[in-house]
């Protein structure tokens, strides 16, 4: 008789999930088994009183203002997830045009970076190295670790 | 405690309707408070952790695997998230026994319930305390286990489910934190299976 195997199958006997052949099998072996029957029995006993006890406790619940307030929390993390991820996309595009390498990222004025045609307020340039974003007169310059002097693609906006 | 067919409303915050958020939050605030306090005994904490729930479930709302049930998810997030608040403040166990187990005072009602087969037990109001000081002092996953599948009422596979395990550990770890429960209880088991019709003191 091997007590062990049939205990483990106690918890489950008593919330009424064994299959029918494992409970007919434990229940033989309970009817012969007084060290088992009296583990069943405190099992069952201890579940009824922990249930009792729990039972008389009363719950706390969120206040109306609580709930409120959660749900707008909860709308705006939510939109401001969504937003992040977006961004995240971009730029991984970015990096992705731009290619293999550390990002880098410049901001400056001047001359030197005053688009070939000053007439366009707005343009982006690829080239096979960086991306450079024109905005008036500022220059947003998202490039590679290597900077090399390679052919490039305007596009205006 | 039924699981909900809830996916029409997640769909909805997904596509951040206001109103749903709000829906899911009614629907589901007794569900995390009751949980949250069941495993942590502080009702003090209650509020805070289940605003952590419920933000932690917004934020992830994209992650959520629609498979496993929007309630069982926010089981897991709760329960990870009760246990977590515990283990952070387990340095400061001594001011919890303290407060936990020192309930003496407080008028606490007759305990009744119900077993199979009708049968009816009887706590008085010592043993109520003493009762309650010793399921606190179980380990909180080891209650936690047994809130899941006792007083929440869920099955081995949803336990499985919440808890990220296959279902014969569940099976496994639920029949030791019903030995434990036996063990801790065993003082107070002779009162409570056989006194069926003690009067109140």
């Amino acid at each position: 008789m091997n007590c062990s195997r049939y205990r483990e199958h106690i918890a489950a006997y008593l919330d009424d999930d064994l299959t029918e052949e494992d409970r007919n099998s434990l229940e033989r072996h309970l009817e012969e088994c007084s060290a088992c029957s009296e583990t069943a029995e405190e099992m069952r006993a201890s579940l009824l009183v922990f249930r009792a006890v729990e039972h008389r406790d009363s719950c706390p619940s969120l206040s109306e203002v609580k709930i409120k307030r959660l749900s707008a929390i909860g709308r705006e993390r939510a939109s401001r997830r969504v937003s992040l991820r977006r961004l995240a996309a971009i730029v991984l595009i970015m990096a992705g045009l731009t290619g293999s390498g550390i990002l880098t990222y410049n901001f400056y004025n001047g001359p030197e970076t005053t688009p070939r045609n000053p007439a366009n307020a707005t343009s982006i340039r690829f080239q096979s190295e960086s991306i450079g974003v024109h905005i008036g007169d500022n220059n947003f310059v998202l490039h590679s670790g290597n900077r090399k002097d390679n052919d490039s693609i305007d596009l205006r906006l | 405690m039924p699981i909900h067919d809830d996916s029409e409303l997640v769909r909805r915050a997904l596509k951040r309707e206001e109103s749903a958020f709000e829906d899911l939050v009614r629907l589901y605030e007794e569900l995390v408070a009751r949980t949250v306090y069941r495993i942590t005994r502080r009702e003090d904490w209650v509020e805070d952790l289940a605003q952590e729930v419920f933000l932690k479930a917004f934020e992830g709302l994209g992650r959520f695997r629609r498979s496993s049930g929007f309630s069982t998810w926010l089981y897991r997030i709760t329960v990870n998230t009760s246990l977590d608040a515990l283990r952070k403040w387990g340095n400061e166990r001594k001011g919890r026994e303290n407060m936990l187990f020192n309930k003496d005072a407080i008028a606490w009602p007759l305990i009744s319930g119900e077993g199979r087969d009708g049968e009816k037990i009887v706590l008085d109001r010592e043993k109520q305390s003493r009762i309650r000081e010793a399921i606190d002092a179980m380990e909180p996953a080891t209650r936690a286990i047994l809130v899941l599948r006792y007083m929440e009422e869920l099955s081995i596979s949803q336990v499985a489910s919440v808890l990220e395990i296959p279902e014969g550990t569940a099976r496994s770890r639920l029949y030791y934190a019903r030995i434990e429960l036996s063990r801790r209880l065993r003082p107070y088991l002779m009162s409570a299976s056989h006194r069926t019709n003690t009067k109140e003191s």
